[in-house]
Parts: structure tokens; sequence; C-alpha cells
């Protein structure tokens, strides 16, 4: 089992719908003191502005608490959307320092007419090591919704990369910290199955 | 690449799934729950959602029923009417709701789009705007509430909503709704203008040639299906259709 983190601005209703269709009741915490240990493992979903996402981990006293537990602790982590990008130190959206768990940064698509921001809808992962998160999957397409992506992200960490005018990482891992870009909880049998393989990661 | 989207657009009112003609005369359709697992087993694109009575009589949104139809949806739900303040938004993403629609609120208080998108991202608004044409076949903002042409100019109205961070245009044809006429893309000639986010289109679409069409015209980034995912054959008999393997 898992503990999901719902910290006023992540779509917990549909993350919740995906892990019950799956069989998995997750202990949905909101603050520090609701996190359940003994369940070593989080799912981080986020939705909203980098900002305003780390300010409400912040507000909940949940920035440090993950950081220990995923730096020290070796809790695994799940990042989706926004959670996953705030793994990094720097947006360029705004201001505020993340998690800074990971090498990287966030930069905004920046394109003329062809190409339309946000990047909305389904698309296709490349995958280039089909470990962990990505075995078996039964689809590779799965549904985006964002602006910004990650760049600068090791080689060997990246387990996909999509196209949106240029290519991007959409699936990383490093060690116990795994991050998607697109919405699992949003993207049928294909999305349930990458929860899945998060959950039987041992 | 960017799959362009097929989406089914749904209508309700008093809680049941309705179809309408030119936002007129509505037939009942079925049990809303129902018909959004039978898109559901099809595996669509996205499903929208428009409530259109809240609009109308001011009274609160039905959460029971939206997180219940948002609990079938194994992909993006979008909800769409009476929605006047940020706690509603709130309320909906909690309950699964992906992306919300704002369009008459535009025209009282466009901040309100400026606010949510602030707090919960530009992908969680789409802004709506109705549409309808002069006998002249000249196209107007056009309000369903009370009937009558907005005296807005539709290109300001729209680049403002995209300023007031809307992250996807929805255009209604209402003379084409629910009428499978058919969607003629030279409707779209009036944009002149950028429009740099996704522009999805609803109203007459009555083919999958005619989807087809729509999402091969680069103006369009998806496409609103309503009577013709509902409904089969001269006789208009309820039967849930989705074609999804056009461009993928």
């Amino acid at each position: 089992m898992l503990n999901l983190i719902k910290c006023g601005i992540g779509n917990i209703g549909s993350i919740k719908n995906a892990l019950n269709a799956i069989g998995v009741e997750p202990n949905i915490a909101e603050s520090q003191s609701e996190i359940n240990h003994n369940f070593k493992k989080i799912i981080l979903p986020g939705v909203g502005s980098f900002d305003s996402f780390i300010n409400s981990l912040k507000k909940k006293k949940l920035f440090d608490e993950i950081k220990k537990l995923v730096l020290l602790e070796n809790y695994k982590i799940l990042g989706i959307c926004v959670g996953m990008q705030s793994f990094f130190k720097n947006s360029e959206e705004g201001t505020g320092e993340g998690l800074d768990i990971l090498k990287g940064n966030l930069i905004k698509f920046n394109f003329k007419k062809e190409f339309k921001v946000p990047h909305m809808g389904w698309n296709n992962l490349k995958i280039l090591d089909s470990k962990n998160l990505l075995s078996d999957l039964p689809k590779t397409k799965f549904y985006f919704a964002h602006s910004y992506y990650a760049t600068n992200v090791e080689k060997k960490n990246i387990l996909s990369e999509t196209d949106h005018g240029i290519s991007f990482p959409t699936c990383i891992n490093y060690k116990n910290i795994y991050g998607v870009q697109f919405h699992p909880e949003k993207s049928f049998f294909q999305g349930q199955k990458i929860l899945k393989n998060f959950i039987d990661l041992c | 690449m960017l799959k362009k989207r097929i989406i089914p657009t749904l209508l309700i009112k008093n809680d049941e799934l309705v179809k309408s003609t030119k936002y007129k005369n509505h037939s009942y359709v079925g049990d809303p729950i129902n018909v959004i697992k039978i898109f559901n087993e099809k595996e669509v694109d996205e499903i929208i959602i428009l409530d259109i009575e809240k609009s109308v009589t001011n009274e609160d949104l039905n959460y029971e029923l939206i997180q219940n139809l948002a609990s079938e949806c194994y992909m993006p739900l979008t909800y769409g009417g009476g929605i006047k303040s940020i706690e509603q938004a709130e309320k909906l993403f909690s309950i699964g709701i992906e992306k919300i629609t704002l369009n008459s609120i535009n025209y009282k208080n466009l901040n309100l789009m400026k606010e949510i998108t602030n707090k919960f991202g530009s992908q969680s608004v789409i802004a709506a705007v109705d549409l309808n044409k002069n006998i002249f076949n000249k196209l107007y903002l056009y309000d369903w509430i009370k009937k009558k042409k907005i005296k807005i100019n539709i290109k300001e109205h729209i680049q403002q909503c995209i300023e007031h961070g809307a992250g996807e245009i929805l255009i209604n044809f209402v003379f084409n709704e629910g009428t499978l006429c058919g969607f003629n893309k030279r409707l779209l000639d009036f944009i002149d203008f950028e429009i740099p986010i996704p522009l999805i289109i609803n109203g007459g679409i009555n083919s999958a040639k005619n989807i087809s069409e729509c999402i091969n015209f680069s103006k369009i980034d998806a496409v609103g299906v309503g009577a013709y995912f509902i409904y089969y054959g001269p006789h208009k008999a309820v039967l849930i259709s989705y074609q999804n393997e056009i461009n993928d």
C-alpha cells in the first residue's frame, strides 16, 4: 500500500479512482502527521503552477518531510505532472525552489503556431528503457496536460521521451525517485499499469 | 505526435442526459452514468459534460452526480455549467474533474478565469463561446440563456479569454448543434488571428469523414461530437458509438 499526498491543488479524485480500479486503497495524507510509515511509498500528484504547488507543500509541512523520507529513509516516490516537476530545483514558471532531489530543470514550450501550448491530449512515449514503471505496457499512448517540461536530466535517468516540437523526458527514474509528466490516472489501462508497476516495486 | 482529440460532448438537464437541436427541444437520451460507462469502455479521448440547466436556475452543482460520473472515467473529464466561484472549481477538481469550462460568466467576470488558472494552471480551464449566425451568415456571440446576441467582437472576446489564462477554446456553433448537417470548416474563416492554445470545435458533425476532415484541418485541435455518437439511423434511435482510429 502507499501514501497519496493531497496538497490542495492536486487532482486526488481521479488518482484515487484509478488506484481503486486496481484494487488499491491509498492512505490519503494531507499533512506531515498523516503519512502512514507502514507504507514506504508515496505518490505525489500535482496540478497548477510550480510555485503554488511548492508553497502548498511547505504550508502543510510536507516539503521537508518528503525530502527527508526520500533522501534519508529511501521511501519510493512517484511524482505525477507538477508532482514530478517539483523534484527539480528550478522552474521558469516560478521563483521558488523545488525539492531539488533530481538533477535537471524546467522550461516552457516556446513555439510559433504549429505546436500549441499547453501540450494537451494523447501522445506517445518513445521508450528508451522498458524497465520498472514502463514494463509490460499494453499501449504507449498517454494523456498529457502541461506547458513546462524537464530538461538537463541525465540521460541514464530517462526511461521515455515524447515529441511535441522537441523531444523531452516523460518518464524518469533515479534510484528511489520516479516521475511521469503525463497523467497515468487518466490514461486507461496503460496508465493503471504504470501505477501497478510502481506499487509492485520492491 | 500529439493526437488530435475526438470528444463526445454530452448535455445534462435535471440529472439526465439529453440532446438538443440548436440549443432547443431537449429530448431524453438516457442515464448519464450508463452512457459514460459505455464511452469509457470505448476508450474515448476525453469527455465534455455540460449541465445546461445550472446557469439558468442558479442552483448549486450536483457534486454527487459529477463525482459518480468521474469515477467511471479513466480518461480526462471536463465539466461545465453554472460555475461561478473558485471554490466550486476547487471542489470539482478534488472529486475527479480534470478541466472545467467557463462560458456565460466570462462576460461578467473574466477575473474568475484568471483566479482559477493562477491557482490550478491554464490546462484546467476551457473558455467556451457560443456562436450563432444571422440571415447573412455572419457569426456573432450568442447568449443562450437570454437567447440574444452579445454585442462584443468575437475575436476580442477570445483574445481576452486567452489573456486571462484559458488553456483551451471551445467554440460551439449553436445553429449547427444537434442538426447532423455536417461541420463545414469554412465556418472558421473568421479566425484570421492566432489562437496559440488548443481549439475545440463543436456542432454539426455527422460522419466519420466529417470528423476526419475537421481533424486534418490545421486550425482545429479537437472535435466535439454530440448527436453523431448518440443517435443511429433516420429515426434517431439512441445508440452510443465512437470512432477513434481515424488518425491513429
